[in-house]
């Protein structure tokens, strides 16, 4: 009976009109503090409002005048009702009334009612308060709606801040290095305090260990845990540190001669020279590798060879011509500036803003227009003016925008479009229109920082490029800093604390979320001295782990929250450079610094084969590792390696050389090789003759070995 | 794909789709299609040729002094094509024989007016998408080529002939981009053939290294591998790596080679009816002639279709203010391109359909936009979409150096597609009788046209490949709709 009366509901519900006075029920249940507590705005709530509500109560389409986008938007009244949510009162919430029906017309309208779990999910986080838990992340639209139409440096009152953020008084300054280094001192101040480093018992280098090796003790004691049920731990008191290391499923850490190329490439982007390998193997000194890192970090000219492809890939250096309107040509500027070792904040305040520039009177001179960089951000039309701003935002704040330029984010609730124009709208120096997949609306949002920081306005009436600049490498901005220790991160390791390194977002943890905070605030805390981070981490000793396939990370894009352990590091192919730079000191055993690939402006087949872009329109923060047989051909039959590798100058010594087997090794691989290696090899020469081609042959043999191909 | 799609589900229906796999996933809400072409041929003859002298003929208006652009409707007498109702500029008269074998689109718009600039034309025509796209958008040659995967074994799939490799010429650079696999990465890179006289010469040992010597090394390298560290014997990257190098080896025994042997292989008067019909001699530029390159390339490149290449480009190397590209003297260069590519055009054609080719395999002729009328005899800055609207009233052609058409014109231009599926003898879509001629009737849509091409190969224009952590589709979003009138 029962069963028939719901029936003929149901039938009358399906009727149209009639069905909209009876609203459809959704059960509340009772709320349990505890477990309201848990519920988190940007874990739970926000991605439900989004699925069920957006399509009309997004920033754009603000139905009832009423918008999702945040917390603080969703504390505001929509045309027809009160607050939409009230903190700790959950059913006097507009937004509860209108899900229950209580409002009508019901919510979502003319669509399916809300699941009981998914409304008693909304009532129980507005019941534990409402709480923001996305760090400020939509707060900045709405401070926007509040804000004065002053310039920045009206809205301030520390002395310093006016100096900042006024151009004029900024270029009246004498000492502008001065001046930015006590504003950043000022900015420290508004940390919040360092993540303590916790302890751990196994043997550690520096800080970094600790936090490393914490996750391995908590995943040692969960896996512990769980094998406990099923019979007495496996697992005995381990004695020495390094069977301690073992115990906690890490790799042991490498030795002396994957150490020296390993540290050679990644600091130089050159392998050693035989005779560099065999200094350092013989060094007996306990502390050589921390002497090798030194010596490396201190080459200054190579060390900036080596970032300088990174940069000219990340900024989409180069200038194309054919009427293509582009940014400028970098190189020159990114050597000299890594050469220098300039502060990687003030060195980005330089290409954002050169007005702001710190180092601009050191390059007056005939060198003064390579030195100095121009048309970075490009903002002639609306369409250059989101490509640049979301070049920037993803080499920079680690953010990936691209799709927020013309629509709002679909996989990444975090950035509405309207956020991102609004960030737009700083570096263009006037408000964006708000065009939609090619329509144009005619609305202006209003420019804003989408980060907002303490003490600082979110928005000005003039010099926006000014105050977008400021924030943009703020200390306390939270991506900033994040955003590159966690590039020096990937750049060591193969993989970033956060993956993918260009996309930072709320909804997916970093792999170790308190060692990632301490270093962006330990780099900044250090004036953001790159090479001060970079040290920290080759001292460490993860950094020094050998490499093992059993125990390397791996990132799945599709699993973004599998944990990552850094028990051994991944394997990283080589570069373009410094696969060809490495080919030429291994059979010349010399290569000159303007020799090195970076400095060509050629594009070969090989060198597009291995990765090197021929032109680049686009930029990108890292060079693909793929294997492909275009690539593989150009290495067996390729007319540039093949006129590199035979026509080594050592080879015609070598020959003639009766230690030549270990020379060979220590040339191309940095080590010695093994009996049975030298019994190949050795063969091999005895076979076809001891010729210039047949050690040429070795060397190729080598050379095109995975050994050689990959850092491990 | 809908837009409240959300990151996690995206992320599922990606996995379970098989994206980002290098065999064919194509993932796609659309339907299965039926391909009625295997393979494809692009001939990319970039400079921007005047539609009104070649395949959207109009009138012949000769020179006069002091003449009115709006006056100026062609520079080249009719000539009729095999198929009623199509008309070309006289110097095709060998394309005019094969009309019947094939479709021609009259009515192909831009999205956008690029003004002065190829580059960006360029890079639109063989991308479908508008630079800059925010990411490295991949060429036809490699959404092809990675959806459809080889055809044959040891045959790369996306082969292109006739552009020079190495560069440091800036231009040149940019173009190497556009042409190459973009975000899908050097595994969809072409196989470039420079010059068909010299062949793929990475499929050849290296002067000096035999092919017993070149195994012998192999073998080395082999050997040296395993006696190596052990991590990396274990490792599943070293181990791929192994693998391509085995796999280069293998295509070194490629039947491609022997498609290459073509002067060896074929008689000398086949290689001549491929070759063009002009000397270096009777040129007006004479620093832009490329001898029988072109021609060379269609005979490669049916040679390499027959071999079971998935895609073959073949380019007319572009030279920015040569060939194609003309701001002066447009009658007579344009007289000179007809005669360098029409004989090998046309005879390619009727090769392909005389040996049964034509049946699965697509044959497209594209070049980056149409031209018109301009104000000045070498109009290399005309404002953007200046041209466009220029009904010539007010222009006078004060001297045959100015005659021709050498205005860019991004609002309409021509393609030709042959077999695989394409209509025999149909034209499709009508354009104004005077300037500025811009399509009156059928308007297409790159985007749909590149639809069309891609539904003859069976690949759905929503099919997409993730790149930084979201769908990128072949298909500007995923958007395009294939014109089913041109298909049979």
């Amino acid at each position: 009976m029962r069963t028939l009366l719901a029936l003929i509901i149901l039938c009358f519900l399906g009727a149209g009109a009639f069905a909209q006075q009876k609203p459809a029920e959704v059960k509340i249940r009772p709320i349990d503090a505890k477990e309201a507590a848990k519920i988190s705005w940007t874990r739970d709530v926000q991605p439900l409002l989004q699925a069920k509500c957006s399509e009309c109560h997004s920033s754009d389409e603000r139905k009832n005048e009423f918008e999702i986008t945040s917390v603080e938007t969703l504390r505001t009244k929509g045309r027809k009702d009160g607050p939409g949510v009230l903190p700790g009162r959950p059913d006097e919430s507009a937004i509860i009334q209108r899900i229950r029906g209580q409002t009508m017309p019901q919510m979502p309208k003319d669509r399916p009612v809300l699941s009981e779990d998914e409304l008693h999910l909304l009532r129980m986080w507005i019941a534990a308060g409402a709480k923001d838990d996305s760090g400020g992340a939509a707060a900045a639209a709405v401070s926007v709606a509040t804000a004065t139409t002053r310039p920045a440096y009206e809205q301030v009152s520390d002395p310093l801040a006016k100096e900042i953020l006024d151009p004029e008084r900024f270029a009246a300054c004498e000492d502008k290095l001065g001046l930015l280094v006590k504003w950043r001192e000022a900015r420290i101040g508004k940390l919040k305090a360092m993540p303590s480093v916790p302890k751990v018992e196994g043997e550690t280098n520096n800080s970094l260990d600790h936090f490393i090796a914490a996750k391995w003790e908590t995943d040692a004691r969960d896996k512990g845990q769980g094998t406990r049920d099923k019979g007495p731990s496996p697992q005995p008191s381990p004695l020495s540190t390094g069977a301690r290391g073992k115990a906690l499923g890490a790799s042991d850490v490498c030795d002396d001669s994957t150490f020296a190329r390993r540290v050679y490439l990644d600091v130089i982007g050159l392998i050693p020279t035989v005779e560099q390998t065999q200094k350092f193997l013989n060094d007996q000194s306990a502390n050589k590798r921390e002497k090798l890192i030194d010596e490396l970090l201190g080459r200054n000219a190579d060390y900036a060879a080596h970032w300088t492809p990174f940069w000219e890939d990340a900024l989409g250096s180069g200038v194309v011509t054919g009427g293509l309107r582009a940014r400028g040509n970098y190189q020159e500027w990114i050597r000299k500036s890594f050469e220098e070792n300039k502060p990687y904040d003030l060195l980005v305040l330089e290409l954002v803003n050169p007005r702001m520039s710190a180092f601009a009177k050191a390059a007056a001179g005939p060198q003064a227009k390579s030195l100095t960089p121009k048309d970075y951000i490009l903002t002639k039309n609306h369409a250059e003016t989101l490509v640049s701003v979301s070049n920037a935002s993803q080499v920079f704040l680690g953010t990936s925008m691209k799709c927020a330029s013309c629509h709002n984010h679909f996989l990444n609730s975090e950035w509405p479009q309207s956020r991102f124009l609004a960030l737009a709208g700083l570096f263009s120096e006037r408000d964006m229109e708000s065009i939609r997949c090619e329509k144009q609306s005619g609305r202006f949002i209003r420019a804003a920082f989408p980060f907002p920081l303490p003490d600082l306005p979110v928005t000005t009436s003039k010099a926006r490029l000014q105050l977008l600049a400021v924030s943009l490498i703020d200390p306390t901005n939270p991506r900033f800093g994040a955003t590159i220790v966690n590039r020096l991160w990937k750049r060591y390791f193969g993989l970033g604390l956060f993956e993918p390194v260009d996309d930072f977002r709320l909804d997916t943890p970093a792999s170790h979320p308190e060692l990632l905070e301490w270093l962006a605030q330990d780099f900044v805390r250090h004036g953001c001295d790159l090479k001060h981070t970079i040290r920290l981490i080759l001292t460490s000793r993860a950094y020094q782990l050998g490499y093992d396939p059993a125990l390397e990370d791996h990132f799945d894009v599709a699993k973004p929250m599998e944990p990552r352990f850094f028990r051994s590091p991944s394997l990283r192919r080589l570069t373009a450079e410094q696969f060809m730079d490495g080919v030429k000191i291994a059979v010349n055993q010399t290569l000159s610094p303007s020799a090195r690939l970076f400095r060509s402006n050629n594009s070969t087949a090989l060198s597009r084969a291995l990765g090197r872009p021929a032109a680049r329109g686009e930029i990108s923060t890292g060079r693909p590792d793929d294997v492909a047989v275009v690539q593989e051909l150009e290495l067996l039959n390729g007319k540039e390696i093949h006129s590199i590798v035979y026509g080594g100058k050592t080879l015609s010594a070598l020959a003639g050389d009766q230690g030549r087997l270990d020379k060979i090794y220590l040339a191309a691989l940095n080590r010695l090789p093994t009996d049975q290696e030298r019994s190949i090899a050795d063969e091999y020469i005895r076979t076809n003759g001891a010729s210039k081609e047949v050690i040429g042959d070795v060397f190729w043999a080598l050379i095109c070995s995975p050994e050689f191909q990959y850092i491990k | 794909m809908s837009q409240t799609l959300n990151r996690r589900e995206f992320l599922k229906a990606a996995a379970a789709a098989g994206l980002g796999a290098t065999l064919p996933g194509l993932a796609s809400a659309s339907p299965k299609l039926t391909p009625t072409a295997d393979s494809m041929v692009l001939i990319w003859l970039p400079g921007g040729i005047a539609q009104t002298d070649t395949w959207d003929y109009k009138k012949h208006t000769p020179y006069e002094t002091n003449m009115k652009g709006s006056q100026m409707l062609g520079t080249c007498p009719a000539l009729s094509t095999n198929v009623d109702g199509i008309t070309f500029g006289a110097g095709l008269e060998n394309m005019a024989m094969v009309m019947d074998k094939g479709t021609l689109l009259r009515s192909l718009m831009s999205d956008t007016k690029f003004g002065a600039i190829h580059l960006k034309a360029q890079y639109y025509a063989m991308t479908g998408y508008i630079f800059p796209s925010g990411v490295r958008a991949p060429s036809i040659g490699s959404v092809v080529s990675r959806s459809l995967g080889r055809r044959e074994p040891n045959v790369p799939p996306y082969i292109y002939i006739g552009r020079d490799i190495d560069t440091s010429d800036s231009e040149k650079l940019f173009i190497s981009e556009y042409l190459g696999p973009g975000f899908y990465g050097v595994n969809h890179a072409p196989f470039m053939i420079p010059d068909p006289a010299g062949g793929m010469s990475t499929l050849y040992a290296a002067a000096g290294v035999g092919q017993e010597r070149l195994d012998r090394r192999q073998a080395l390298l082999n050997s040296v591998y395993k006696a190596g560290p052990r991590a990396l014997n274990e490792s599943s990257k070293a181990a791929d790596y192994m693998k391509v190098m085995a796999d280069a080896r293998a295509m070194m025994d490629s039947p491609v080679k022997k498609a290459v042997d073509f002067m060896k292989d074929e008689k000398p008067e086949v290689i001549e009816s491929y070759q063009g019909e002009i000397s270096k001699d009777n040129l007006l530029d004479k620093g832009y002639y490329f001898g029988n390159r072109f021609g060379n390339s269609l005979l490669l490149a049916r040679r390499l279709v027959e071999t079971g290449a998935r895609f073959v480009q073949v380019e007319y190397q572009y030279g920015p203010f040569k060939g194609f590209d003309m701001h002066e003297n447009g009658r007579r260069r344009m007289e000179e391109m007809k005669r360098q590519i029409d004989r090998p055009i046309g005879t390619f054609l009727r090769d392909m359909d005389a040996r049964g080719l034509l049946d699965r395999t697509v044959v497209c002729i594209m070049t980056e936009f149409g031209r018109t009328i301009a104000s000045e005899p070498a109009a290399g800055a005309e404002p953007d979409g200046f041209a466009e609207r220029h009904t010539g009233e007010k222009l006078t052609i004060a001297n045959e150096q100015m005659f021709g058409f050498h205005g860019h014109f991004s609002s309409c231009n021509c393609m030709l597609f042959f077999g695989g599926g394409f209509k025999r003898g149909f034209a499709y879509g009508n354009t104004a009788p005077t300037h500025p001629m811009v399509a009156v009737e059928s308007p297409v849509h790159l985007i749909d046209a590149l639809a069309t091409i891609y539904k003859a190969l069976g690949i759905p224009a929503d099919h997409s490949y993730v790149t930084e952590g979201r769908p990128f589709y072949v298909t500007k979003d995923g958007k395009g709709e294939a014109i089913l009138s041109l298909l049979a």
